[in-house]
């Protein structure tokens, strides 16, 4: 009987990718919890975005927990994203990996020279998958041997994409999650007809082709296998912009200078108007005896989300010029101590980061901004991080 | 937007287990939107872009297909889910939210939550997620709370 070993290729975690959720030791945890419920996970490998991260040890955790814990990277190519496994300092001394548009062909060829290998990461999504890039400008696939067709954050009909891809010109496929979260990890793996122990083993497996993508539902003693999605379903969202490109001018005397951008009077009357709009219910913002009676803090609170309430100046402006159109791309909430009626919130922002990737509408640019909001005794109360992103986008007709 | 847990019925930690998951599901109206940005001071004059969350011809001009749900509203949505489940003695010590796609008004949008962690009391963590009809993920983020314990 064959020894399968199922592993999931695309991972991200908060010790090296900015958009990742999920600590090491949470997958870790989650891998635990899966397999009492009869999964089959061996481990995982991490792919961060644009950061080789080998300075952290692993070990412990990886005792630990039984879970095999590898590495690799998600590189950004001008097809597209590229996973690449077993890293390597001849590797790393080739590219510039913050860039956004290496050249693909040569990634995967250094790949190859450098005793690793690389596969093209979630091949059906738009702009970021090689599917668009072949159809469309007839890239060659000569050097590319293995895409990832089972991708956990693509919708099926991408997944499908992907399959015909692999089909029409004969390339292998594995399965991974990209997870970004705990609970994600897992959705989409691959199985190895060999034992998996090490980022070597793991680049000779690949490089030995018995592997295919399957679900973590496939991994159970005795499941029928579902059929792998085909390209016969609605569209996800179509390309937008490009991949590269000039530059991105800024200035960048901006980043990490705190200003006072505004304050905030906190009222049982601004509290109550909040919670309307909310349709808040909570007694510990909204039951004024209640609170006092049950309640921790021994008086009402603002919900942490009347920050959002308040009128701010944008702060420091890093004068970005890319792009036509802005949007959120991501919120965190951080609170210390609770917010009561009569208190005075001061603010103070900072643009923290400014960086960019490639994603389904092209190229972005991210601004970071940090908001410490602070009460008139001088106590920081919560903290706040908002993620702008800037792209170009094409109108839609109609 | 109604919600399907008790926000009075206090949730403990020694009742908390990994793997627990909890939904309510939401249906956010250009009704709804206005509403919130309203009470929210989201709307007005000094801020220009706001009308591709309320406008259909802006929204197509900016390669939407629909007005869509403002982020700060998307992350009201799944705070709630959170506090209703907690109950009023729960804490949100960090909320972390990525915004990954567009929720379009009246889409059928699932808000779940799912416990990760919950070994080292009084901690809880959980991911979370907007799915939508489509079966995308327009919002995916993680939260630590606090609960209290029994004893």
């Amino acid at each position: 009987m064959t020894a399968h070993s199922y592993f999931d290729l695309h991972v991200h975690s908060t010790d090296g990718s900015d958009d990742a959720g999920g600590t090491v030791e949470g997958y870790c945890k989650w891998v635990e919890a899966r397999r009492k419920s009869g999964y089959h996970i061996d481990g995982f490998v991490l792919t961060e975005h644009r950061r080789y991260v080998a300075d952290i040890d692993y070990t412990a955790l990886a005792e630990q927990y039984g879970v095999t814990i590898l590495r690799g990277i998600e590189v950004e190519t001008d097809v597209g994203h590229v996973l690449v496994y077993g890293i390597n300092d001849d590797f790393l001394a080739r590219f510039d990996l913050s860039d956004i548009a290496l050249p693909y062909a040569e990634v995967f060829s250094a790949a190859e020279e450098s005793g690793g290998i690389a596969v093209g990461a979630h091949a059906g999504r738009p702009r970021i998958g090689l599917v668009e890039h072949v159809g469309e400008r007839g890239v060659s696939l000569e050097t590319v041997g293995i895409i990832e067709a089972l991708n956990g954050g693509s919708s099926d009909y991408e997944n499908g994409r992907s399959f015909d891809l692999a089909e029409e010109h004969g390339l292998l496929t594995v399965g991974g999650s990209d997870a970004h979260f705990v609970s994600a990890l897992g959705r989409c793996l691959t199985e190895f007809d060999t034992v998996v122990t090490s980022n070597e083993e793991l680049v000779t497996a690949l490089r030995g082709g018995e592997f295919r993508p399957v679900r973590v539902e496939d991994t159970r003693e005795g499941a029928t296998r579902k059929e792998l999605p085909s390209a016969a379903h609605i569209p996800a969202t179509s390309g937008q912009g490009d991949l590269g490109g000039d530059a991105i001018e800024l200035d960048e005397s901006a980043i990490g200078q705190e200003v006072h951008v505004g304050s905030l009077e906190v009222t049982l009357h601004t509290i109550a108007e909040y919670c309307e709009a909310l349709e808040e219910v909570n007694p510990l913002y909204t039951d004024a005896e209640w609170a006092e009676r049950e309640g921790p803090y021994g008086s009402i609170i603002a919900p942490p989300g009347i920050l959002n309430t308040a009128r701010l100046r944008p702060g420091p402006d890093p004068q970005i010029r890319f792009g036509d159109q802005s949007f959120m791309a991501g919120s965190r909430l951080e609170t210390f101590e609770p917010i009561r009626p009569g208190d005075t919130i001061e603010a103070f922002t900072q643009v923290k980061e400014v960086y960019e990737k490639t994603g389904r509408s092209g190229r972005m640019v991210f601004v970071v901004r940090r908001t410490r909001y602070q009460n008139q005794d001088g106590v920081d109360v919560a903290a706040t991080e908002g993620s702008m992103v800037l792209r170009k986008v094409k109108a839609l007709d109609g | 937007m109604t919600s399907q847990h008790n926000p009075l019925e206090q949730r403990f930690f020694d009742d908390v287990n990994l793997g627990d998951e909890f939904e309510e599901l939401q249906e956010p109206t250009t009704e709804h939107v206005l509403q919130f940005m309203g009470r929210t001071g989201r709307r007005g004059e000094d801020d220009p872009g706001a009308d591709r969350f309320t406008d259909l011809t802006t929204a197509r001009s900016q390669g939407l297909e629909r007005p869509i749900v403002p982020g700060n509203m998307s992350m009201a949505m799944i705070t709630r889910l959170v506090t209703d489940w907690m109950g009023p003695l729960g804490h949100i010590i960090q909320l972390d939210v990525s915004y990954r796609r567009p929720v379009l008004h009246g889409d059928r949008i699932r808000s779940v939550a799912l416990v990760t962690d919950a070994e080292v009391a009084p901690r809880v963590h959980l991911d979370l997620s907007l799915e939508n009809e489509r079966g995308e993920r327009p919002l995916q983020g993680t939260a630590i709370v606090t609960l209290p314990t029994r004893s």
